[in-house]
């Protein structure tokens, strides 16, 4: 993968790739990936991402999840183009980013990068000059926007052989993991940052829709 | 970068996780829960079983879901956070369970420094996600309330307990800083406590000295010659009288009344106290 900050580390060569370094110049995050991703030695691209398929069903539920992978996907995608049902709704589901699936996707449904590259992002804050931060947007531009990138926090028990620091990092994607000391003593909880993303789009010509949730791996492994 | 130690984690959410946000009748009718385990999960659970009840002609209306799964984990965090603050609060009101050493105290004030840190970041993270939903930075109005897809109030709602929550932890903040000042009067008073006991044993070895040089205990003052018993004449009421003045210069810097410097009532502090005013 290329270190070059022309927004290459995103997608695999080919179109979409071409649009994100088109794009750098709108949205400079795009130009690298997250500093701290890198310095932690996070792994990218990763092998193990997911996607997930769910059609909606004639009695109104979707159905089982259909595991693509980018090339099925990538098929998925071209039937989808010649035979849509102008009122059919579809979830995909990404856990986890790669750069074949950003490619696959990103370029099906001209997505705005800074869809994926928001999700990715771990830093909390950041004043180094040539660092990036995890900044939000004008609420002027929330509103043009296709997707949105929701922060949250997961709270979840940590085993009892980690309670004596602060430095708990998950392992896959270096997002950090809260420890609070109290009384001298810390606690049993810890506090997990997340982020969820979520772009959708109007079939033409029906009432269907497409939508994409971009999801992180759930914690397995701590640093 | 130095590669720390990997641990496998089984993650078991807080408390069991977060409360199913499905209305009742729909709980009953499915008898089934997310999985919690993985965001990945709980919104293909939610998709699979629920996803009917949904105006599956709006095209935000899966969001419902994320955000609704959101919500209830900023919920269970506020459950959390809430909880921490009541117990540094108990704790500060029982003074048996309050660590005075200098060391505890500034680990202790360190703690909260960063609980209020960390409040800050919550509360940017919420004013994120009101943003990009949209949702006025208002407080909620229950009332207005009418479809259990709403999330307008809840994310209202959370935005306010958890500004109250920082608030809360903004107050124990200045209270640590008060526990440490305490923390430092105390150590200034056990010093002083100190360097006055050895005061106290200088006073008794000086005369002493001072006596037997005066004296150069040579005869016929030094020991076991006829006038060796004028060392103790001398001594003893030497330290009797300096113990007493002493006593006197010491209880005496305790009373207001006292003319002594230390307590002056022409004093600056000693006018401010006596009327209740302020020190100007």
């Amino acid at each position: 993968m290329s270190n070059e900050y022309d927004g290459s580390w995103l997608s695999v060569g080919g179109e979409y790739q071409d649009l994100i370094k088109g794009l750098c110049a709108s949205d400079p995050r795009l130009r690298q990936r997250d500093p701290k991703a890198r310095w932690q030695g996070i792994q990218w691209p990763r092998d193990d991402s997911r996607l997930l398929v769910l059609e909606l069903e004639p009695g109104g539920s979707f159905g089982s999840p259909m595991e693509q992978t980018p090339l099925s996907l990538r098929q998925y995608l071209e039937g989808q183009s010649v035979s849509a049902d102008p009122n059919g709704r579809t979830v995909y589901v990404l856990e986890g980013q790669s750069p074949e699936y950003i490619a696959v996707i990103g370029s099906h449904f001209k997505l705005h990068p800074s869809f994926f590259s928001e999700n990715d992002r771990t830093v909390v804050f950041s004043y180094d000059p040539r660092g990036e931060s995890d900044g939000m947007v004008l609420p002027s531009m929330a509103m043009t926007r296709e997707h949105i990138t929701l922060p949250f926090f997961e709270l979840f028990v940590l085993p009892e052989n980690i309670r004596n620091t602060y430095k708990l990092y998950c392992n896959k994607t270096g997002r950090h993991i809260g420890a609070t000391r109290m009384w001298r003593g810390f606690s049993e909880v810890g506090i997990l940052r997340r982020k969820c993303s979520f772009w959708r789009r109007q079939r033409e010509n029906g009432k269907g829709w497409d939508c994409t949730f971009v999801l992180r791996y759930p914690t397995t492994t701590l640093d | 970068m130095n590669k720390s130690t990997t641990v496998p984690v089984s993650v078991h959410p807080f408390q069991s996780g977060y409360l199913d946000f499905i209305p009742h009748d729909r709980q009953l009718a499915t008898r089934a829960g997310p999985p919690r385990h993985s965001m990945l999960g709980d919104v293909c659970f939610y998709l699979q079983h629920h996803s009917s009840i949904l105006d599956l002609d709006s095209l935000d209306c899966t969001s419902v879901f994320l955000a609704r799964i959101i919500a209830s984990h900023y919920l269970k965090q506020a459950d959390y956070l809430r909880a921490l603050a009541s117990d540094i609060a108990w704790r500060l009101t029982r003074k048996d369970e309050v660590v005075f050493g200098t060391r505890a105290v500034e680990a202790q004030w360190s703690d909260v420094q960063s609980l209020e840190r960390r409040m800050s970041e919550y509360c940017e993270a919420l004013e994120a996600v009101l943003i990009q939903l949209r949702i006025p930075f208002e407080d909620p109005n229950t009332a207005t309330a009418q479809r259990w897809t709403d999330v307008t109030t809840d994310f209202q709602f959370l935005y306010m307990q958890f500004r109250s929550i920082r608030q809360r932890v903004v107050a124990l903040n200045s209270a640590m800083t008060g526990l440490a000042g305490m923390a430092g009067n105390r150590q200034s008073v056990k010093e002083a406590k100190s360097s006055k006991a050895l005061t106290f044993l200088g006073l008794i070895f000086i005369p002493l000295a001072y006596t037997a040089s005066l004296f150069s205990m040579a005869e016929p003052y030094g020991p076991g010659y006829e006038k060796f018993w004028l060392y103790f004449a001398i001594s003893f009421p030497l330290i009797a009288l300096l113990v007493g003045i002493f006593y006197m210069v010491d209880t005496g810097a305790d009373w207001h009344d006292w003319p002594w410097p230390a307590a002056n009532t022409n004093s600056h502090f000693t006018k401010a106290a006596k009327t209740g005013g302020a020190v100007v």
